[in-house]
């Protein structure tokens, strides 16, 4: 059986409601944008393998529901995580305030070296824009994160931003930096697979790949 | 629209009228399926929830009550400053009233939660016309809003409005029946206290009231699963906690965390491989239980589902074993799935094809003695399959159900109908029934595949552990390899093999044998042409005798399991 990819990143979408995490993330799985979509209901999922500089990446993705902050999963759904998009809606300025309480959040249940990424979203309704580009730069700087501007519906900066994060989270693991991520506990065998993945050593190499063929066939 | 025969609606207004029926038959024609094509689901679920008695000539004065009481009640929580129900003294209701009374303060204290409410209901069932309805939206945003300012400890949460909607599609469904059977005289011979008793239930003019009334009544069942979550911190955090480890207060979590243990006593392997693949029902049961499997059944499937769900309260022992159902009835799927194919599975539902069937499962885990389990003939399930081509919107794109692309050999054997000339109009159903068929068994193989090579792969990592830890003896592991070995070689090859020889042949001959395309072990996959031929030239040939049950189905499930 062939081995079907190199790393398996766990990546979260999280934004207050109606921001568009889910359209972001349909448009990053499926290629596709409707008007009409429906609101998340606790937690949903998505796979997508990307090739990453001659790598095979795995994305896992999860999306919440915006109003489930605080609530029913919280802390668990952090757990593991090695990469978080902020999503917020650059006509909504709540949604823009609340990026900070989402960082708080991060900062209380996700691993300290979980990379972290802001994203303005709905850039393509101009005339509605109330949250300027040099606020969301701004806050970015002020937190240390990257940040982009997207659209969903535009399918603007969508692959880039998931691209970017993966090649950070990449980054940081081949430099040997990683390998705490996950410590903060996590989900079962996505922990071994990051905390493998992240010490990078042959030896741990090979074992990764032994897990993925007869595991994760 | 569900529509019934013209005679049979008079037929069953008469029955709840005289008062025929009682709340035992009720339940019985929810189970049966009756309420299907009915016009009277409303008043089946109304009686069920207690919202109207049982005899019909209490149901006016009831009905009323229940409106002038909602009407109260909006009056005093929903500040439309413009509603003609509100204050109407310019001193007070003003834009620029500062006074605590006024409208327009409360008006712009609820904008958040009204924000809230409206972007949900903006996105209700958006393949239903229904929803797009102006008024119909307004309708819903006006019910959750007075629903969450009259429990202000729950308040809105999202998911409710999919619990609304449902609700709402039926009682407009009825009133629509109603009003067209009245226009079309069926209901001449019903006396005056009939017609009037009809004419108040199915008041379009109360349709908010009503579905508020019925909202109420289901979310009273429903709270303990929207309420808040406290969760309690672990004092120290463990490194390896998993979800189904976070110290449990919401009872969501806790239901979701009984089923999990129920799942453990009904079907062992399939708990096993859920488990060790850690994935408890807490990651993909929030929504099942939240909105009632609203996502997961097409619409006129879950009215059906919620006829049994609704007759049977408290309901959270049916919701057990319709969530337990579901899982039953994709486990063939889930067994032979890894942790992304098995989410794919979990968070986009596969059609059920036969919710009939469905249900007796369901019921069936209800009450085992009771209730006979379906055949599992009738649970077939076609996976991704659908056959009118339509996708539920929860489904998505979603093509792919174990996260790795599928060998090439599966497309190959589908391809082979020629060009024909199209089915003549009585030639369609026959034909229909034949390509079910077809589906059912193409599903069934690859289903059998798809476990065979699961089974094996893990068989083999078993062996390697064993190898690594050289508790086994050598002889042991190679002839356990062999089998393995076999037993996917079994996949490609003919497998009628009941000869000893044909069942260790030499590598070569394995792959010869692999490449004959003639499997005679298994129904054959008929090409569009020859289903023609079959269907003219033998008349007597029909899908009640489905090729699929020549495979015997113990050959699936007889594949022994670690
Ligand atoms: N114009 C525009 N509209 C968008 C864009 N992305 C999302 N939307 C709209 O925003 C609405 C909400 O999008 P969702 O993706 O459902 O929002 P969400 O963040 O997942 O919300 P929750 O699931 O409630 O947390 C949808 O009706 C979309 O049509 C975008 O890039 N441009
Ligand atoms: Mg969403």
């Amino acid at each position: 059986m062939a081995r079907t990819y190199d790393y398996l990143f766990k990546l979260l979408l999280i934004g207050d409601s109606g921001v568009g995490k889910t359209c972001v993330l349909f448009r990053f799985s499926d290629d596709s944008f409707n008007n009409s979509f429906i609101s998340t209901i606790g937690i949903d999922f998505k796979i997508r393998t990307i090739d990453l500089d001659g790598k095979k990446i795995k994305l896992q993705i999860w999306d919440t529901a915006g109003q489930e902050r605080f609530r029913t999963i919280t802390t668990a759904y952090y757990r593991g995580a090695m990469g978080i998009m902020l999503v917020y809606d650059i006509t909504n300025e709540k949604s823009f305030e609340n990026i900070k309480n989402w960082i708080r959040n991060i900062e209380e249940h996700a691993s300290q070296d979980v990379e972290r990424m802001i994203i303005g979203n709905k850039c393509d309704m101009e005339d509605r824009r109330v949250v300027s580009r040099d606020r969301g730069q701004q806050l970015s700087i002020e937190y240390g994160t990257k940040f982009m501007e997207t659209s969903a519906k535009l399918n603007h900066n969508i692959e880039e931003a998931f691209y970017t994060l993966a090649r950070d989270i990449k980054g940081k693991m081949e430099r040997g930096q990683g390998q705490t991520v996950g410590v903060g506990g996590t989900t079962g065998r996505y922990q071994q697979d990051s905390t493998i993945a992240a010490q990078g050593n042959n030896l741990c190499k090979n074992r990764h790949t032994f897990h993925c063929d007869f595991i994760a066939f | 629209m569900i529509t019934p025969t013209t005679s049979g609606i008079l037929r069953e207004y008469q029955r709840f009228l005289s008062c025929e029926i009682g709340v035992d038959e009720l339940i019985t024609f929810c189970r049966t399926g009756s309420f299907r094509t009915a016009a009277t689901r409303s008043i089946a679920w109304r009686i069920l929830l207690k919202c109207l008695p049982i005899n019909s000539l209490e149901w006016v004065p009831v009905i009323e009550q229940s409106r002038r009481e909602y009407a109260t009640l909006r009056s005093r929580h929903v500040a439309n400053p413009r509603d003609p129900l509100c204050v109407q003294d310019p001193q007070l209701n003003n834009p620029l009233s500062e006074h605590s009374k006024s409208p327009w303060s409360r008006y712009f204290a609820d904008g958040e939660l009204r924000d809230l409410i409206l972007k949900d209901v903006a996105r209700t069932f958006p393949e239903i016309e229904l929803f797009q309805d102006a008024e119909v939206k307004s309708l819903m945003c006006s019910v959750l809003h007075v629903y969450a300012k009259d429990n202000p400890f729950i308040g809105y949460k999202q998911g409710m409005h999919e619990i609304l909607a449902p609700l709402v599609f039926v009682l407009y469904n009825d009133q629509q029946l109603y009003q067209h059977a009245l226009e079309d005289f069926q209901l001449r011979s019903l006396d005056r206290t009939a017609l009037h008793i009809l004419q108040v239930l199915h008041d379009s003019n109360y349709f908010e009231a009503d579905a508020y009334v019925l909202f109420c009544e289901v979310m009273r069942e429903l709270t303990p699963w929207y309420e808040d979550a406290g969760i309690v911190e672990p004092p120290e955090p463990h490194p390896f906690e998993r979800l189904q480890d976070t110290m449990i207060t919401s009872r969501l979590l806790k239901e979701l965390n009984e089923i999990g243990q129920r799942l453990a006593e009904f079907d062992p392997p399939l708990y096993r491989h859920l488990t060790n693949l850690d994935i408890p029902a807490q990651l993909f049961g929030i929504r099942w239980l939240r909105l009632l499997f609203g996502r997961e059944f097409p619409l006129p499937d879950l009215l059906f589902l919620w006829d049994i769900i609704l007759s049977d309260r408290p309901i959270s022992r049916i919701v057990e074993c319709v969530f337990l159902a579901m899982l039953v009835y994709i486990r063939e799927n889930l067994l032979a799935s890894d942790y992304g194919g098995c989410l794919q599975f979990l968070m986009r539902y596969p059609p059920v094809v036969d919710v009939m069937a469905f249900a007796q499962l369901a019921l069936h885990f209800r009450a085992p003695l009771r209730n006979s389990r379906p055949k599992d003939s009738q649970l077939t399930n076609y996976s991704n399959m659908t056959l009118q081509g339509t996708v539920h919107p929860n489904a998505g794109n979603q093509k792919r159900t174990v996260s790795q692309p599928p060998p090439q050999q599966r497309s190959q054997q589908a391809n082979r109908g020629k060009q024909r000339r199209p089915y003549r109009q009585e030639e369609i159903p026959k034909a229909l029934g034949i390509f079910e068929e077809q589906v059912a068994v193409l599903q069934q193989r690859l289903n059998e595949r798809d476990i065979v090579t699961a089974v094996s792969a893990k068989r083999i990592e078993e062996l390697v552990k064993n190898l690594e830890r050289g508790s086994l003896e050598i002889g042991t592991i190679a002839a356990q390899l062999r089998e393995v070995g076999q037993q996917l070689g079994s996949l490609t090859m003919d497998r009628r093999k009941e000869t000893p020889e044909a069942k260790s042949p030499a590598q070569e001959e394995r792959i010869k044998v692999a490449n004959e395309p003639v499997r005679s072990g298994t129904p054959r996959i008929f090409g569009v042409n020859e289903l023609r031929e079959l269907n003219t030239n033998n008349q007597n040939f029909s899908h009640s005798k489905p090729p699929s049950q020549q495979v015997p189905r113990d050959r699936v499930l007889g594949i022994p399991r670690f």
